[in-house]
């Protein structure tokens, strides 16, 4: 704890100090990724909720490139067949959007539940993403609704689907948008009453099921096939859950499938909760 | 670019302030340091607890985790603007006062500031909402039964200056 003498008498100071950067903000996408390629050690910025943090625990960056400038990026619109949300669309944002609530209300539910007030105003979809936490939400529901994530990159335009996972997202590139498929008869289901030792989401369509695992590996699992496989799919392709004093491997792996069979059970009931 | 400042312009409780901030200086620094409003705290200096909450905007940020050049062009308030120039108290300040809703007070300022947003954007909230919303913050000491009720009954007598 840092102390000195102001107007105000003693005070504390910021005891976690950060490194100096330089601050870069461009104002297009393409600007971004321009800025992105020609400093290897840079980050993005847009709420800032997971850079602070891990600036504040000591991961330096040459180089933040602050995204409030770039206009386009923070609508949420109806397309043909998909809801397109900007990158920057803050969780609020998708909390009270009326086109969500009437499109996708069990999408708009759940994601809901993410943070706390603070953060879902300040903190974005693109960002949930890119921090690539295994506890956080955004990649699991996403992953199960079959969204894809779309990047600019210096090559053009890539979609990536979102249960594909961190690991296939292309580098020194920006995240503009995520694409989720509307259709008549999806259902979604989350539970994350267990976080953080896991949480589970499901995207139902009619038999097909999409099921998601968060918290319990370093990267979130998804598995895709019919209802009446799912059982016996976990049990042979989950991989190792993560085993420690929060939660032991073997209870991991027993409640992702108790989870994943009662939201079903609830889908099928018609009750998403 | 290292070591260069910043400009920054934006209004403090309604004055208009204008800075020129390293780029890795926090919002609650300027803050507390240059405008020696102290009623921001510092606290786990991680976004987490709220104790550093200011309103940008109207929105409710954790000033320990904002930079404070994203403070550029906005509005800030922080728990000193809250009272009239009388002195008044705001309807959630005599709401805390009312309902000895702080202990240590360490929290307060920030709980404060997050239920006025709260107000702001939902003048009449159940008792639901006022605990999902207030649990963004965490307090150590009083309870949140005492918080949660002067929030009902800021909302309240809000309700009824309202009339």
């Amino acid at each position: 704890m840092y102390t000195h003498a102001t107007d105000a008498g003693w005070i504390s100071r910021t005891h976690r100090a950060i490194a100096p950067f330089r601050l870069q903000q461009p104002t297009t996408p393409s600007e971004v990724v321009q800025a992105l390629i020609e400093s290897e050690d840079s980050s993005i910025i847009a709420g800032g909720i997971d850079l602070v943090r891990r600036m504040r625990s000591g991961n330096s960056q040459d180089t933040l490139i602050d995204l409030s400038a770039v206009s386009g990026l923070r609508e949420i619109e109806d397309h043909a067949g998909f809801i397109r949300i900007g990158a920057l669309a803050t969780h609020w944002d998708v909390e009270t959007s009326p086109l969500l609530a009437a499109r996708l209300p069990a999408f708009q539910a759940a994601w809901k539940t993410i943070g706390n007030v603070r953060i879902r105003m300040t903190g974005t979809v693109g960002g949930n993403l890119m921090a690539a936490e295994r506890a956080y939400d955004g990649p699991v529901l996403l992953g199960v609704s079959g969204a894809k994530l779309v990047f600019l990159t210096d090559g053009g335009e890539v979609k990536i689907a979102a249960s594909d996972g961190a690991g296939s997202y292309p580098s020194r590139a920006l995240l503009t948008a995520i694409e989720i498929p509307v259709m008549p008869n999806a259902q979604l289901g989350f539970d994350r009453t267990l976080k953080p030792v896991v949480s589970v989401a499901v995207g139902l369509v009619d038999q097909d099921v999409s099921v998601g695992v968060g918290c319990a590996h370093i990267s979130p699992f998804f598995w895709s096939g019919k209802v009446s496989e799912v059982e016996a799919a976990l049990a042979s392709a989950l991989p190792e859950p993560i085993d420690n004093p929060m939660g032991s491997a073997a209870y991991r792996r027993r409640m992702v499938t108790v989870l994943a069979r009662r939201l079903i059970r609830h889908l099928h009931e018609g009750d998403a909760s | 670019m290292s070591g260069e400042l910043a400009f920054v312009s934006c209004t403090v409780n309604g004055v208009a302030r204008e800075f020129h901030v390293r780029a890795e200086e926090m919002l609650i620094d300027v803050l507390r340091d240059r405008l020696a409003l102290t009623g921001a705290k510092l606290s786990c200096d991680l976004g987490a607890c709220g104790a550093c909450t200011v309103l940008m905007d109207d929105k409710p940020v954790s000033s320990c985790s904002t930079f404070a050049w994203q403070a550029g062009g906005s509005e800030i308030r922080t728990v000193e603007g809250l009272a009239g120039a009388d002195g008044t108290l705001d309807l959630v300040q005599q709401a805390f006062v009312d309902n000895s809703a702080f202990q240590c007070g360490y929290c307060t300022p920030g709980m404060i500031m997050l239920a006025r947003a709260l107000l702001d954007h939902d003048p009449s909230p159940d008792r639901d909402a006022i605990r999902a919303w207030m649990g963004a913050n965490i307090c150590r000491c009083t309870g949140y039964e005492m918080i949660i009720e002067a929030v009902e009954n800021a909302a309240a007598a809000s309700q009824e200056a309202g009339k």
